[in-house]
């Protein structure tokens, strides 16, 4: 940040969360909703959809469109990550695990515990049906694939200031330079001086950089 | 006061060099963790057109593919439908039109029909219903499930969930509910006719319900199975069935609330227009098809009155595949959507090819 302070500006004219970014994200929470919706129920509403010829009911196309809008919203909230921790990964992953794991647990427990009696024997029934596994990889590739493109065009043809540094560092990354930042964007001093022994305070850089690096110092008012 | 601020590992959160004011005071600073000062090792991924390219065209190979073979399999499947509602005067069911819950004679219509094709594989009867709402809030509601699964104080104090359908003439009803009280009754069978003679088609009525359904859900009060009556001692019939529920069948291990039409029945669809598992039809040998193609006979006992509302009756047979039945809706989504994703890398082609090599060098605006 201290290398470009202009990224400041940023937060301070709420590049990232004003009112179109909302308004966007909420055009595309519908036509993800009409997508997570009507799928599913125009490929179940021929009632066959097992095997031996049984019939599903109105919670199984409940619990496969429940399952698929889980898998879609970790994966949006997984695509609007810029930096993947692993508790990132364990939201990410995990949520979907933990659906999973609920919906087996509470499709078994009546008549044992009195509660969802509606729910029995559907995380079996839903996972056996053929054309849940079907729609498992069309449904939310389906949602998702406008996002993507979006991003990776936003991305090629208008990078902002933020998308560009962040480029700047993987590159010099792989470049096997010895600046190298963590998470938050900031120098990690200790571990370069660990790994390379160079002198913190004025690490090589590449030649683009606006003005030399600025020592770390901080001025904690008195 | 300025102080400097060095990132040696200081894993006891002590400043180096400067006493805290007040002494012994423990320092306030957050500890030098990973977590706590967000270094945390991350993976940044950065979304360009040249990076997601692969995987967009990738996705658009595979799902053509898959949809066109899902479309073809589903094209496959035999399925011959026929609507005898009756409506029309020249419908052989026309005379069972009004029929109501209560005639004391069965009113039975036979409908001839052919099928040009033979069903190969197994054959599943079905029977359908349109414009029959059991998505509706209260109907869903209607039923009392701790009856169903045979709990003896349940049976003669039905929830009241079941109202208006809990009580008739004074004693509780088994089952309760608006679900239960609207069971569809109609039968069906099935002839082949074959030079003026009628053979019967074995039509079979186990393995319709959900083995968890049939096992677990729905069960009998305990006691001797061997005497339903007595089982169900107390109770009454519901008020629009023509017989109760301990006479749905002369087989103990398909009567009382393990009847498997009844389980079929009380799982309520999700659409107006449904079909529920009526039979199965067995293949014979492997030689011979299920169902020949040729001259079939539908005898109907037109039991279940649907024209008050507009609704609508059929019967359906259906082959099934190895993903289900008959249903175009999945393989064209997935053309659909994988020529969208082939069409959407082409543009991240075009975009790549005119943006993506420009100079990254961080211009940094004044």
């Amino acid at each position: 940040m201290l290398r470009f302070p202009q990224l400041y500006k940023i937060t301070q004219n709420a590049d990232g969360f004003n009112t179109r970014v909302f308004w966007g994200h909420c055009i595309n929470a519908l036509i993800h909703s009409i997508i997570l919706f009507w799928f599913p129920l125009k490929v179940l509403e021929h009632d066959a959809v097992f095997t031996n010829g049984q019939g599903p009911d109105y919670l199984f196309v409940g619990n496969i469109v429940y399952t698929y809008v889980v898998i879609t919203v970790c994966l949006k909230a997984g695509l609007e990550t810029t930096a993947w921790t692993k508790f990132s990964h364990l939201a990410v992953w995990g949520s979907m695990l933990l659906w999973l794991v609920f919906f087996g647990v509470y499709s078994a427990i009546w008549p044992t515990i009195p509660i969802a009696p509606d729910m029995l024997g559907q995380a079996g029934m839903v996972l056996r049906c053929g054309y849940f596994w079907l729609g498992l990889i069309l449904v939310p590739t389906a949602c998702l694939v406008k996002d993507v493109a979006w991003r990776a065009a936003k991305h090629t043809y208008h990078k902002t200031l933020l998308e560009q540094v962040q480029e700047l560092e993987t590159k010099s990354k792989e470049l096997g330079k010895t600046m190298l930042r963590d998470s938050n964007g900031k120098r990690f001093t200790s571990f370069s001086k660990r790994l390379h022994g160079d002198d913190v305070r004025n690490p090589p850089g590449p030649p683009f950089q606006p003005q030399p690096p600025t020592p770390c110092i901080f001025f904690s008012p008195s | 006061m300025a102080v400097n601020y060095n990132a040696k590992e200081e894993a006891d959160g002590h400043p180096s060099g400067v006493g805290a004011p007040g002494g012994a005071g423990k320092s306030r600073k957050p500890d030098n963790t990973a977590f706590k000062q967000q270094r945390l090792p991350a993976w940044q991924p950065i979304l360009t057109a040249g990076t997601v390219l692969p995987a967009f065209f990738i996705i658009g190979l595979i799902f053509i593919p898959i949809g066109i073979g899902i479309f073809v399999t589903s094209n496959n499947i035999r399925e011959y439908e026929i609507d005898y509602t009756g409506t029309d005067s020249y419908s052989p069911c026309n005379k069972c039109l009004n029929v109501s819950w209560n005639s004391t004679s069965p009113c039975t219509c036979t409908i001839n029909f052919t099928l040009d094709q033979p069903f190969e594989t197994n054959v599943f009867m079905y029977y359908g219903l349109s414009n029959f709402y059991q998505n509706h809030r209260r109907y869903v509601k209607s039923r009392d499930d701790s009856q169903l699964n045979g709990d003896n104080s349940s049976l003669l104090n039905p929830s009241k969930e079941c109202e208006p359908y809990s009580t008739s003439e004074g004693k509780p009803i088994a089952p309760c509910g608006a679900i239960a009280n609207s069971m569809f009754n109609d039968t069906l069978e099935l002839f082949r006719i074959d030079n003026e003679t009628r053979i019967p088609i074995t039509l079979n009525k186990k393995g319709i319900a959900w083995w968890t359904d049939k096992n677990v859900k729905f069960r009998n009060p305990s006691g001797n199975t061997n005497n339903l009556t007595a089982l169900f001692q107390g109770t009454t019939k519901p008020v629009n069935w023509p017989k109760p529920v301990y006479m749905l069948d002369s087989e103990t291990d398909n009567n009382g609330f393990i009847n498997e039409d009844f389980i079929v029945w009380m799982r309520t669809a999700a659409l107006p227009t449904f079909r529920k598992l009526y039979r199965l039809i067995e293949r014979e040998n492997n030689l011979q098809p299920t169902l020949q193609a040729g001259k079939y006979s539908l005898d109907i006992t037109y039991n279940y009155p649907v024209h008050s509302f507009d609704g609508r009756k059929r019967m359906i047979l259906s082959t099934i595949s190895w993903m289900g039945g008959k249903n175009p809706f999945l393989g064209i989504a997935y053309i659909t959507v994988g020529s969208i994703c082939f069409f959407l890398g082409v543009v991240l082609l075009v975009i790549h090819h005119k943006y993506g090599n420009r100079n990254t060098s961080a211009d940094i605006p004044n």
